[in-house]
């Protein structure tokens, strides 16, 4: 079907490139790279997941929804990370939704084509491995949504895109933020123009342009770094773009 | 549906809404803002911090400001109290 052969030496994705050897090229096959612009859909809610996707570059949204209509953000994936994971624990659908918020591409695979790779032990711990990430990642937004000040999760947020992104500028919209750190959208607004008095961003129409990385960890006080730490810690690959730093 | 800007005024700044945001009708971007305000005085209650907040300007697309929400248009449906303070002022 795919016509350009994926090589495990090439791809971005940190899965991707810490899989066995052949367990990638049990994949290799099946792998087809995908151009995901912005607000392209990954995985629908309550759809079959269909396609795992992993991420090469750009940031996708996971996104959970109450039945009233109200929504946040409960997960990044970028180049760490694999939309449609849940069909690692054995589940065909999910009522959360994923989808690109800031524009980039990935390798797809169709599901029934991906889970054979689970009957490798070292793929299947890998996978096992990132998706307990995610469940920090997941507890670590609780905490900081009950115990930290919007001042502070802010700066959480945006190191966790740059953590993901390539260079300094971010393509996020005040819309966006004020999605992901459940709060109004004009609240964000205020919030960034603290932080530009900082000196820490430089905001301007739906881009912020990270100057201070670590003014933005000193400002997000305990609430960042815990999961990435434990991403390093079990699967490594190095989470953090080397060459923005 | 029209786009509204929510421009925040401080005692000692201003912060100008590069995005807006659509609302039906002005009464509902004037909710918004009145919205917003409490958020921003809660968040600043909470973390103890002291607040410059003073207002939102409510402006169309060509930067005419349609409507202004103070601090007590915001907080009087919630401390009924706050124009009679604010009266003795």
């Amino acid at each position: 079907m795919n016509a350009v052969k994926v090589t495990q030496g090439q791809v971005n994705n940190r899965l991707l490139r810490l899989l066995p050897e052949e367990a990638f090229r049990l994949l290799a096959p099946h792998l087809e790279p995908i151009d995901l612009p912005v607000k392209r859909s990954l995985v629908q809610a309550r759809e079959p997941i269909e396609h795992v996707c992993f991420i090469e570059n750009g940031l996708a949204s996971m996104v959970a929804e109450s039945s009233d209509g109200k929504s946040i953000e409960i997960r990044h994936i970028g180049f760490e990370g694999v939309a449609g994971y849940p069909v690692v624990l054995g589940v065909d659908q999910t009522p959360n939704k994923t989808f690109m918020q800031v524009s980039g591409a990935g390798i797809r695979i169709a599901t029934d084509d991906f889970l054979p790779v689970l009957e490798n032990h070292a793929a299947r711990q890998l996978l096992l491995r990132y998706v307990h990430t995610c469940e920090l990642q997941l507890a670590h937004t609780a905490l900081a949504a009950a115990k930290y000040n919007m001042h502070q999760r802010l700066a959480r947020w945006l190191l966790m895109c740059h953590d993901r992104l390539d260079g300094n500028d971010l393509p996020l919209t005040h819309e966006f933020l004020a999605l992901m750190l459940g709060v109004r959208r004009s609240g964000v607004t205020d919030e960034l123009h603290v932080l530009e008095g900082l000196h820490a961003i430089k905001a301007t129409r739906g881009n912020v342009h990270i100057l201070n990385r670590i003014m933005l960890i000193e400002i997000a006080g305990g609430c960042y770094g815990v999961p990435e730490e434990e991403y390093e810690r079990l699967i490594g690959g190095d989470l953090q773009v080397t060459s923005q730093r | 549906m029209p786009r509204y800007f929510f421009h925040i005024s401080h005692r000692d700044r201003r912060v100008e809404d590069p995005e807006g945001a659509d609302f039906d009708v002005l009464d509902a971007a004037e909710q918004e803002a009145a919205a917003t305000l409490r958020e921003l005085i809660a968040a600043a209650l909470v973390a103890g911090k002291p607040s410059t907040l003073e207002a939102i300007d409510v402006a169309d697309n060509e930067g005419s400001t349609l409507s202004t929400i103070d601090l007590i248009d915001a907080t009087e449906p919630v401390f009924s109290f706050t124009r009679h303070i604010a009266s003795r002022g």
